[in-house]
């Protein structure tokens, strides 16, 4: 086997690393082979002095694979990190939240208006077409006859109509808002899962 | 021999390697074989955790105009041979004292006492 064939295999089976350091082994094995060569092996020699590629490799990526007890401490770093970091990113994250429901509520205002406004009317239109008789008959508290009977009969039906347009408005305005609320919701949680695989 | 043991004996022994002058991979091999087996794929690993570890650093040099990675050994690196030393005196203290125990009739030397 050639120095190239042996490299070019190497590097294949070690794929799995990352690109600086399977650069970095390629470039000690083809430092070896020369420095074999160079104290008299030929080519063929010292390449098969260092066993098959597939056999270096498996060595180095099972080394590779060892230091687990590294990454453990790096969590404890991490949670040390944490907990020294509180008054920094806790009063971030306090901030965050409170943006989050601020927006949340900004969201929800127009479709409560409308709603609070489609229920008064259609109270107003309730209330004012059931006290026109009395006031057209003049009865009671209510004094005014029938000019300001039909008046407020005008009225009641004007309300009506606005109770219609807001309970309409309502409607379309309160979709819209659970649609972009669980967009909002859904951009969260992605961007935070997506935080959690960083730190894992 | 023990591979955890072999381990802990090969990073020291490259040490010692480095400790005249800076050397180079090839030059490792053939220095430390002769005392403890050490193949080029069981070097690589070592040296990266040396170099992790700071008890080597790097440099790379030219050599019949291709690049050659010297190793040179740093103070911490000269410092961990004193503490190999160091912690295996129990480890002789152990060993002569199951020696002798096969040999018979030697009284092994106790804690308290120095070689």
């Amino acid at each position: 086997m050639t120095k190239q064939l042996f490299l070019n295999e190497l590097s294949a089976a070690l794929h799995g690393l990352p690109r600086e350091e399977r650069y970095r082994t390629l470039r000690y094995y083809d430092e070896l082979i020369d420095d074999r060569m160079e104290d008299g092996q030929s080519e063929e020699e010292a390449v098969s002095g260092l066993g098959e590629p597939e056999q270096v490799a498996r060595e180095i990526l099972g080394e590779e694979e060892a230091p687990a007890s590294t990454g453990k401490g790096r969590k404890v770093w991490l949670i040390v990190l944490l907990a020294l970091g509180f008054p920094l990113w806790g009063s971030l994250l306090l901030a965050a939240v409170i943006v989050l429901l601020c927006v949340y509520l900004c969201l929800f205002l127009p479709a409560f208006v409308l709603g609070v406004l489609a229920l008064a009317s259609l109270a107003g239109a309730v209330v004012g077409v059931a006290g026109t008789p009395f006031l057209i008959l003049d009865v009671g508290l209510f004094t005014g006859g029938l000019p300001a009977g039909l008046f407020q009969l005008g009225l009641s039906v004007a309300l009506l109509g606005l109770a219609v347009l807001s309970a309409l408005g309502f409607y379309f305005t309160g979709k819209a808002t659970v649609k972009a609320g669980r967009a909002i919701w859904r951009w969260i949680r992605r961007s935070f899962s997506k935080k959690g695989r960083v730190v894992v | 021999m023990d591979a955890q043991l072999k381990k802990g004996l090969l990073d020291v022994c490259v040490l010692v390697a480095l400790q005249e002058r800076d050397s180079y991979g090839y030059q490792i091999i053939k220095d430390v074989n002769p005392i403890v087996e050490i193949s080029e794929s069981t070097l690589y690993p070592i040296l990266k955790r040396l170099e992790a570890g700071g008890f080597v650093t790097t440099y790379s040099m030219e050599h019949n105009s291709r690049l050659r990675k010297y190793y040179h050994l740093t103070d911490r690196g000269r410092e961990r041979i004193g503490e190999f030393l160091v912690e295996w005196q129990d480890v002789m203290r152990a060993y002569r004292y199951i020696a002798a125990s096969q040999e018979g009739g030697a009284t092994p030397l106790r804690k308290d006492e120095t070689p």
